[in-house]
């Protein structure tokens, strides 16, 4: 298993009532989370709707598939309904710092414009979130200790989020 | 402690010409709740926060490890309450403030997790604590060139990381001391105090400050600070 899966694993809660999986892929966390127990409810990668009715689920899980997603705040609206208050959102997502800048073949990560409206920065999911009720408990940066340039920024993001 | 070699620096530096203060403040202020009650402040150096926060009507008693800090932060403000203590061992009751402020002052004290700790502890369950940081993004690396108009390059991301750097601007000269750290330090210190974050910032400038400030446009592309209000559960 991956480092980065196992990371995020780590920050499952253990299963509930019922876990919606977003982005379910049977090559990324889905067996894992099957394994473990959870009642799963796979939806797409961007779930504008989702059909389940409010508060139904306990946890929802977004394993490295919130980043594309167009409209950020609808989907967690969506999320924000379906999963009961003192329910959980947990998410990986790619770093901002590493969408933010690339690196140079002298193995010097340059930044030009964090600003870029071309990927989500920190501010975008709090300001998806926020509104959908959920609230930060904890973020984890991942780094990738197999690649020295990635033992230095951080590919990924992890994070939990409480439902209010 | 260099916070105290530097005092009369800070003072000079805070109150001669705009080291961007005002630039992003009023970012800052929006993210606080209404005055309610009892408002603390964690590092109020020569105390253009707290007087600030007066003025919007919020009850602030004001900290700063260094003595001559507090001194000059009570000439300025004579009513106000500014008392000399260190952040990480507060002499306040449990349960006994409405809100907690650290403005850009997390980062110069030695012991950023016990602060954090002793900010919920004094907090009422309910109440938020409100941060501004230098970004983490900015604290890991520089702008090459130096210039308006210069890319940023990482220098270093990961742990803990010593700053020490001179600055001069409009004549005065200050040596800043203190600490870099990358997200997960910061709202790990939260996470780990039993805080829990409803919203963080990445403030642009303020107009007025990208167009009097030669270098202020650059921050249009590389953040300067990182502001978080979170709430200690009720």
């Amino acid at each position: 298993m991956s480092l980065h899966r196992a990371n995020f694993l780590a920050l499952v809660p253990p299963p509930g009532r019922l876990t919606v999986d977003i982005g379910c892929d049977d090559e990324r966390v889905t067996p894992d989370l099957r394994a473990a127990g959870h009642r799963l409810v796979g939806v797409e990668s961007a779930p504008s709707q989702v059909a389940l009715e409010d508060g139904a689920a306990d946890l929802a899980v977004a394993f490295m598939s919130l980043t594309d997603v167009e409209d950020l705040p609808a989907v967690a609206r969506e999320l924000g309904r379906v999963v009961a208050p003192g329910g959980r959102l947990v998410a990986a997502v790619v770093h901002p710092l590493s969408t933010a800048g690339a690196f140079q073949e002298d193995g010097r990560f340059r930044i030009d414009t964090y600003f870029d409206r071309r990927h989500l920065i920190l501010e975008d999911y709090s300001r998806a979130l926020e509104p959908a009720g959920f609230l930060f408990e904890r973020f984890r940066e991942i780094y990738d200790e197999e690649h020295e340039n990635w033992s230095r920024v951080p590919p990924f993001l992890d994070f939990t989020a409480v439902r209010a | 402690m260099s916070w105290t070699q530097e005092a009369e620096n800070w003072i000079a530096w805070a109150r001669t010409g705009d080291d961007g203060y005002t630039g992003y403040n009023a970012s800052f202020f929006e993210l606080l709740p209404p005055p309610t009650g009892r408002t603390i402040e964690l590092g109020c150096g020569e105390g253009r926060v707290a007087r600030d926060l007066r003025a919007r009507g919020h009850d602030v008693v004001a900290i700063d490890a260094v003595p001559r800090l507090v001194e000059a932060a009570a000439e300025a403000d004579p009513a106000g309450e500014y008392v000399v203590v260190d952040a990480a061992a507060l002499p306040f009751p449990d349960r006994s403030f409405d809100l907690a402020v650290a403005y850009n002052s997390l980062m110069d004290m030695d012991d950023m997790e016990s602060a954090v700790r002793e900010a919920w502890r004094v907090l009422r369950p309910g109440s938020r604590f409100c941060v501004c940081v230098t970004h983490f993004v900015n604290d890991a690396g520089r702008f090459e060139p130096d210039s308006p108009d210069g890319a940023f390059f990482i220098d270093a991301y990961r742990g803990r990381r010593a700053f020490d750097e001179v600055a001069e601007r409009d004549g005065v000269v200050i040596r800043f001391v203190g600490w870099c750290y990358p997200l997960e330090s910061y709202t790990r210190a939260l996470e780990d105090a039993g805080f829990l974050i409803e919203a963080i910032r990445e403030p642009l400038p303020s107009p007025e400050r990208v167009a009097s400030a030669t270098r202020a446009p650059r921050r249009l592309r590389i953040p300067n600070f990182l502001m978080i209000r979170a709430v200690k559960p009720a």
